[in-house]
């Protein structure tokens, strides 16, 4: 359990965003055009290194059963204000290249980053749909952007409704929860005889998160909208959005189980709700307990997140593989690597044991987020060449952006010597480690004899997970091949990255090479 | 005594909402509608929502409504017969919301301890059910446990008033 410590202080870094943004907005119209891309970015990162400075100070607590910040909450938030550095700065290229007349996109990427640290710090529902919503509502305007284009009215229309919608589900499960439990904090204990009520509703908030997470079914949306943003904007949201989807998943997860593990070990009364305990840390009270209803919800979730998972490794490794336009293979590679997620919290579900997800997450979040940044100065005004062949030779002319871009996609690919390779190699290894994972959750839909026959056959999850990554390495190589190879006859003059993205992109391959010889230092 | 009058003003702003042939005319009674429901609720002893009812919604939106109106010059002064098809839509929607909001009410009225059979009874009143110093719980809510939330919700309005304000930008070239 976290001690309570004080709003200001466990607030800190967040607020420093909210400073920044606010200086960021009231700076803007004392700017001219040209001044305003040169400058409001770095004033954004600077506040965004401030508050990583104040996160390194920031006492891990709660306050009031509504925020709550610890180790893992700490990393991720870390790797979040990384991300939303590069994001700016790679819209910083965009802007600059489309002389856009205002400043407000920065404003709101440093809104949207307060709103994902709020989804990470919740540790309640109210809390964490306040942050959701801050989060969506400053990234769906700047999905749309660029109003002169005609894909990108698509991607805000099907990001905004389906979002919309599924924002709905989201709240329609949490009123659900709280007939059930009396409480909105994630820590609340089920009130006896209301078991069905509770994990539909628990069903509907895991729907709405999958969704954020882009988790097949529930990926439609992300090649469109990854397609008709700026690739500054889809390189903040791939990476900022996850880290919030995961940790928020993960979360979520321990606490509904202890709830249960609680009321089940007869220590608690109903409608009472304890304060939240550290992010990725098992309950004490997880494995106690054979309370009826324990298989149930185990095969039921793991059903979900490891059959899910799997459907967005295959469908996103194999669609990934055809696509020309860079933001829709990273779009279908984000699907796969959302599937990852999805299966190492299958583990999480399973073993009680986080860190596979959460070291996944961070990991995933700088690569793609990085990658897609590197876009932003190589595909040109108004990401026009946004198409492997038109990108041929763009490393040859910035070898710094095409540096950036092998190693931060061969990170996203999962190639050795990068944090990528640590993170799928360790989820593979865990997921061969228990070969049955999955083959228990059929339990939910087949007869139990059929199951035990599964049991004889080899791994399947693990091995079709396994075929899928290295088969997606072969999409991913095409790019690299692409940046590096002789300049097409298609391929046009690639503007000089800005020294903002230049030294974010620096900072992220230090973090994705440092992570890899030591993944240690965010608690893997 | 001063029961029927508001509920006559009520009744009679909803209609001249509705039928008034002028849009500001309209909006005008949506107000004097929107205040007689804060005079109904202030008979329900329920003086917080009153309050709240007249600052959000006559203060507030109301103004909203009317500078949306007075902004939009093609609409301002001139009458705008609704077509069939809205007429007909438009009475589906009113009739299905007055029987489910009758349902409603009916359901109520029926539970045990609350509305018409609490008023029957001279032994279960109201006083103590709803608290007369709700107001004074809601504060002490608002600024304990509930303050980060609060605070938070500031922070989704500047969201949604920046996002508002890119959205609506000319690109000015």
């Amino acid at each position: 359990m976290l001690p309570p410590v004080d709003l200001l202080a466990l607030l800190g870094p967040v607020l420093l965003v909210v400073v920044g943004a606010l200086v960021t907005l009231v700076t803007e119209p004392f700017l001219l055009r040209k001044d305003k891309h040169a400058f409001l970015p770095w004033i954004g990162v600077s506040f965004l290194a401030m508050a990583g400075v104040a996160l390194h100070f920031a006492p891990p607590g709660e306050f009031g059963g509504m925020f709550a910040l610890d180790a893992w909450r700490g990393a991720l938030m870390g790797a979040l204000f990384l991300v939303a550095a590069i994001g700016l700065a790679a819209l910083q290229q965009n802007l600059r290249s489309d002389d856009f007349p205002g400043g407000e996109p920065y404003v709101l990427i440093l809104l949207a980053t307060v709103g994902v640290a709020l989804m990470l710090m919740a540790s309640h529902f109210i809390a964490l749909f306040l942050g959701m919503e801050i989060a969506s509502l400053a990234i769906y305007p700047m999905v749309g952007l660029r109003r002169d284009h005609k894909g990108s009215e698509e991607a805000v229309l099907k990001y905004f409704s389906l979002g919309a919608v599924f924002s709905a589900v989201f709240l329609l499960g949490v009123a659900m929860i709280y007939g059930a439990t009396g409480s909105l904090n994630f820590a609340s204990v089920l009130i006896g005889p209301r078991l069905g009520i509770f994990l539909l509703g628990y069903a509907l908030v895991t729907v709405g998160l999958l969704f954020k997470l882009g988790v097949v079914p529930f990926h439609f949306w992300s090649p469109d909208a990854y397609a008709g943003a700026p690739s500054g904007v889809v390189s903040f949201m791939a990476g900022a959005v996850k880290l919030g989807a995961v940790a928020v998943l993960a979360n979520l997860w321990s606490s509904h189980f202890f709830g249960f593990a609680l009321l089940y070990t007869g220590q608690t009364v109903p409608g009472v709700h304890y304060p939240p305990a550290p992010l990725g840390v098992s309950y004490p009270l997880l494995g106690v307990g054979a309370f009826p209803e324990k298989i149930l919800v185990l095969r039921a979730w793991q059903f979900v997140f490891v059959y899910g998972g799997l459907a967005s490794v295959v469908i996103g490794s194999l669609a990934l593989l055809g696509q020309t336009s860079i933001r829709r293979m990273m779009a279908y590679s984000g699907v796969a690597n959302a599937g990852f997620m999805a299966l190492a919290l299958g583990i999480f579900v399973k073993h009680a044991d986080a860190r596979y997800a959460l070291f996944y997450v961070v990991v995933y979040a700088l690569g793609t987020t990085g990658v897609l940044a590197t876009l932003s100065a190589l595909s040109g005004r108004g990401d026009l060449q946004d198409d492997m062949t038109a990108l041929a030779g763009a490393g040859r002319k910035r070898p710094l952006m095409g540096l950036a871009l092998s190693i931060l996609l061969a990170s996203v690919a999962g190639l050795p010597f990068t944090a990528g390779f640590v993170a799928k190699f360790q989820l593979l290894a865990a997921l061969f480690t228990d070969g049955r994972i999955g083959i228990d959750a059929l339990g939910l839909i087949l007869p139990q004899a059929m199951v035990k026959q599964a049991g004889i056959l080899f791994p399947l999850v693990p091995v079709v997970a396994l075929v899928c990554a290295l088969v997606s390495v072969a999409g991913y190589f095409r790019l690299v091949v692409a940046v590096w190879s002789e300049p097409g006859t298609r391929s046009k003059e690639v503007e000089a990255p800005s020294l903002l993205l230049s030294a974010t992109l620096v900072l992220a391959m230090l973090a994705v090479l440092a992570l890899a010889i030591q993944p240690r230092a965010i608690g893997f | 005594m001063l029961f029927w009058p508001v509920v006559a003003v009520s009744l009679a702003g909803a209609a001249g909402a509705v039928f008034a042939r002028n849009l500001v005319y309209a909006a005008l009674s949506l107000g004097a509608c929107l205040t007689g429901l804060a005079g109904l609720y202030l008979f329900l002893q329920a003086e917080y929502i009153a309050v709240v009812q007249m600052i959000v919604y006559v203060g507030g939106i109301l103004i909203l409504i009317l500078f949306g109106v007075m902004f939009s010059r093609d609409v301002l002064g001139r009458s705008t017969p609704p077509s069939l098809g809205a007429k007909i839509l438009g009475g589906l929607a009113a009739s299905a919301v007055l029987v489910s909001a009758g349902r409603l009410a009916w359901i109520i009225s029926n539970l045990p301890g609350t509305g018409l059979a609490a008023t029957r009874s001279p032994t279960q009143t109201w006083e103590g059910q709803i608290a007369s110093h709700s107001q004074n719980h809601l504060g002490e809510l608002l600024l304990n446990g509930w303050l980060a939330p609060f605070l938070v919700v500031a922070m989704l309005l500047t969201v949604v008033l920046v996002a508002a304000l890119g959205l609506v930008r000319k690109d000015a070239t």
